[in-house]
């Protein structure tokens, strides 16, 4: 089936009974993906691709520029593009409006947040000020997450995105301890409305996560996503459909970019190649694709920031 | 019992299978999953081929079990051509077979002990309380300790005869441990001190605050030191050494209280955020960092000691695995012992109350951490729905005897309101007052 076909295509090529072949297997994968031209095709189950007329000089609005991006990249086979992200944590105001909408986009149970907002109060009254970092999934080029997962449930798609299998996950939940950033978090089962007289339709809702229409979640049932772990995975199901990632349209400030880092001429790119950027926890060498503009890095001995 | 709370401790339980059938060896756990399974084959086959060594040398029946079985056993792994000479020479391939297989097991063990340090040790640049290379090394010396520790426990409580062997045989281990419990105590606070040193490193530094002065300070000052290393410590010294009984619960203290350790080692990790300020940036009753286990999972290691004592007590009964001192046996009964006294010298009815105490001990304690482990929940249920169940129960009540009164009431109304001639009719009752006297 073609919804099957984003979970399993580049899935399938890493099982293997060896790291050696395991990374054979991927490549031979992503060269199938070469000649694949379905790969390329927008998912059609969702609304399709929208067709949305640029009015005429708004050409350079970041918006639509990246849709622009967007759709050339779409053009091209999954394998020769790689999503990356840029924030520019000097325009980001701290609304959370990302965090809300992702939440609502994929239907995020209790517990489970892709794109928190980091709130960092430096120095000591009078003299403060306050940084605020979203944090997705950065999309770790040499991802820790991806090598711990005892069953190859996780995986890095040609496109450069770290996705997950539901169907495989076995719910062991190293790969939160793993990943430096704490991009993951645990799916318990659990909905908005427990303890009420009645569970509520919305906690029941189909998540159109991997652009596959079967992660509902039925009340008193373990079925996927449920007890699975959980992280950004760029809208996968809204990039496949030619929309750009709902934090991205979201965001209030203009302050997150998205694109496709192979094309030289995408918005991300010249932003990388003319700002001063930054990546979270660069030492580690896992080689994240979300960049920042501005980057302070929130210090230890801070306190509860927004307590109060 | 370890891998089945981790089995009941996944979210998709069903699907630990596919460790083992769609395996990423990158995994360190993959890796420990199939070393471990390897391992259980390994001592399956090591307990068969032990049967058959026994049934080849006639000594199933010493070793207690159930008659029946050891029947079957016999008749299973027994050669069935039998010239003496053809038994001797595959009793002594059988013995050559247990070297092998005991090398390879040693091998093994190390490597899943040594594996499960390196689950966490691995992902170190995430949790850097979890110290790398150190920690398969930690995780090898303290399962040597503890399983070396436990084992004098159950060595003193179940060995047959209390004699100067035995006492020799404890003595010694008890050295060994003894010296364990040092190397232990030197690694652990190795592992505490190094990384705080110069106290620069600032999660660490916070961890280890945490663990010897925050709120669960107790895990480590008194279940830890005191308990865990101090008294063991002081028990197994070369004073104690000759009393098995001391020595015993020695091992008891060192391999209960060990669990401090591990929980020391591994949950403080998880209390820090690894970015500053993440545990404020969406909060959650599920994303808190302070771990403390609900009564749910306490349940769940319960009921998994409560299975682990049930099959070691069945294994025990059942299964002809431990000697037993066959001349106590009363004669014509079943080999798992019995607890009516018979005569015979000062010291063997004692031997015969305390295997009898054994099991029944064991067996209480199954059937309650059972009792308690499946019913805790289910206690909660009934209890709150008998209490909802009895408060709907007593509204019913309450409300039927409120209109018996009420009928009772009109009833007093009606007899007082003909007596006096319905001069001073009830408000309330009026209406039925007056449809009473239309009615007469």
């Amino acid at each position: 089936m073609e919804e099957d076909k984003l979970i399993k295509a580049a899935g399938e090529g890493v099982v293997a009974v060896s790291p050696l072949v395991a990374q054979a297997a991927q490549v031979t994968v992503a060269e199938a993906d070469f000649g694949d031209e379905s790969w390329s095709q927008p998912y059609t189950w969702l609304p399709g691709q929208p067709t949305i007329e640029v009015p005429s000089g708004y050409e350079q609005n970041p918006i639509y520029r990246m849709m622009e991006d967007l759709k050339r990249a779409l053009a091209k086979p999954a394998n020769q593009r790689k999503w990356g992200m840029v924030i520019d944590t000097r325009k980001c105001v701290g609304c959370s409006a990302c965090t809300v909408a992702c939440k609502a986009e994929n239907k995020e149970p209790p517990g489970v947040v892709y794109r928190p907002v980091v709130v960092g109060v430096h120095g000591d009254y009078p003299n403060e000020s306050a940084t605020f970092l979203p944090r997705p999934c950065m999309q770790c080029d040499d991802p820790p997450c991806v090598k711990v997962c005892p069953v190859d449930a996780t995986f890095k798609r040609p496109d450069g995105i770290i996705a997950i299998n539901y169907d495989v996950c076995i719910g062991c939940r190293y790969c939160i301890s793993a990943c430096p950033y704490q991009a993951r978090t645990f799916d318990w089962g659990l909905n908005y409305t427990d303890g009420t007289p009645k569970i509520e339709y919305y906690d029941t809702w189909t998540s159109f996560e991997y652009g596959v229409d079967t992660w509902d979640r039925p009340v008193d049932s373990r079925k996927s996503p449920k007890f699975n772990a959980h992280k950004c995975h760029f809208c996968l199901h809204r990039l496949e459909s030619g929309m750009l990632p709902e934090c991205v349209t979201t965001c209030i400030g203009r302050a997150t970019y998205f694109g496709d880092l192979n094309d030289p001429n995408s918005l991300v790119s010249k932003l990388i190649s003319e700002q001063g950027v930054s990546r979270l926890k660069e030492e580690l060498g896992t080689e994240p694709n979300v960049y920042y503009i501005g980057l302070t890095e929130p210090m230890m001995e801070e306190e509860a920031p927004m307590e109060g | 019992m370890a891998i089945g709370t981790i089995v009941l401790d996944l979210g998709h339980p069903e699907r630990a299978i596919e460790t083992l059938y769609r395996p990423q060896f990158h995994s360190v756990m993959a890796d420990v999953v199939w070393l471990y399974t390897v391992y259980f084959a390994l001592l399956l086959v090591e307990l068969l081929l032990s049967f058959r060594l026994d049934s080849i040398e006639g000594r199933l029946d010493s070793l207690g079990g159930s008659p029946r079985i050891n029947k079957l056993i016999s008749k299973l792994l027994r050669p069935r051509t039998g010239s003496s000479e053809s038994m001797e020479r595959s009793a002594k391939s059988i013995r050559r077979d247990f070297l092998y297989l005991g090398a390879f097991g040693l091998i093994l063990a190390l490597a899943f002990h040594g594996g499960v340090g390196a689950i966490l040790g691995t992902v170190y640049f995430s949790k850097s309380w979890w110290t790398g290379p150190l920690f398969p090394i930690v995780f090898v010396a303290g399962a040597l300790f503890s399983g070396a520790a436990l084992f004098i426990a159950i060595l003193v409580v179940l060995w047959p005869r209390k004699d100067e062997e035995f006492r020799e045989m404890i003595a010694y281990l008890g050295r060994i441990v003894y010296w364990l419990l040092i190397g232990n105590a030197v690694l652990i606070a190795v592992d505490l001190i190094i990384p705080i040193w110069y106290g620069i490193d600032p999660i660490g530094t916070a961890i280890t605050n945490e663990v010897l002065f925050g709120q669960y300070w107790y895990v480590f000052w008194i279940f830890e030191v005191l308990l865990g290393f101090i008294v063991p410590g002081i028990l197994l010294s070369s004073r104690f050494r000759d009393k098995p009984v001391i020595v015993g619960i020695g091992g008891a203290f060192a391999g209960i209280f060990y669990f401090a350790v591990r929980l020391n080692e591994v949950i403080p990790a998880l209390t820090v955020p690894e970015i500053p300020g993440l545990q404020y940036a969406y909060v959650d009753p599920r994303l808190i960092y302070t771990y403390f286990p609900s009564i749910h999972e306490w349940e769940v290691v319960m009921f998994m000691v409560a299975l682990g004592i049930g099959l070691l007590y069945l294994g025990y009964r059942y299964l002809p695995l431990v000697p037993r001192a066959t001349d106590l046996m009363m004669p014509g009964q079943g080999r798992g012992g019995s607890t009516s006294p018979i005569s015979g010298d000062a010291g063997e009815p004692k031997l015969i109350e305390r295997r009898g105490f054994l099991r029944s001990i064991s067996l209480a304690a199954a059937g309650f951490l059972a009792a308690v482990s499946i019913n805790l929940g289910a206690m909660t249920r009934a209890i709150s729905s008998a209490l909802a169940y009895s408060g709907q129960v007593a509204r019913t009540i309450i409300a039927r005897e409120r209109e018996r009164l009420a009928a009772v009431s009109t009833e007093i109304i009606e007899v007082l309101a003909r007596r006096e001639g319905a001069e001073r009719p009830n408000i309330v009752e009026e209406d039925k007052l007056i449809s009473w006297r239309r009615i007469n």
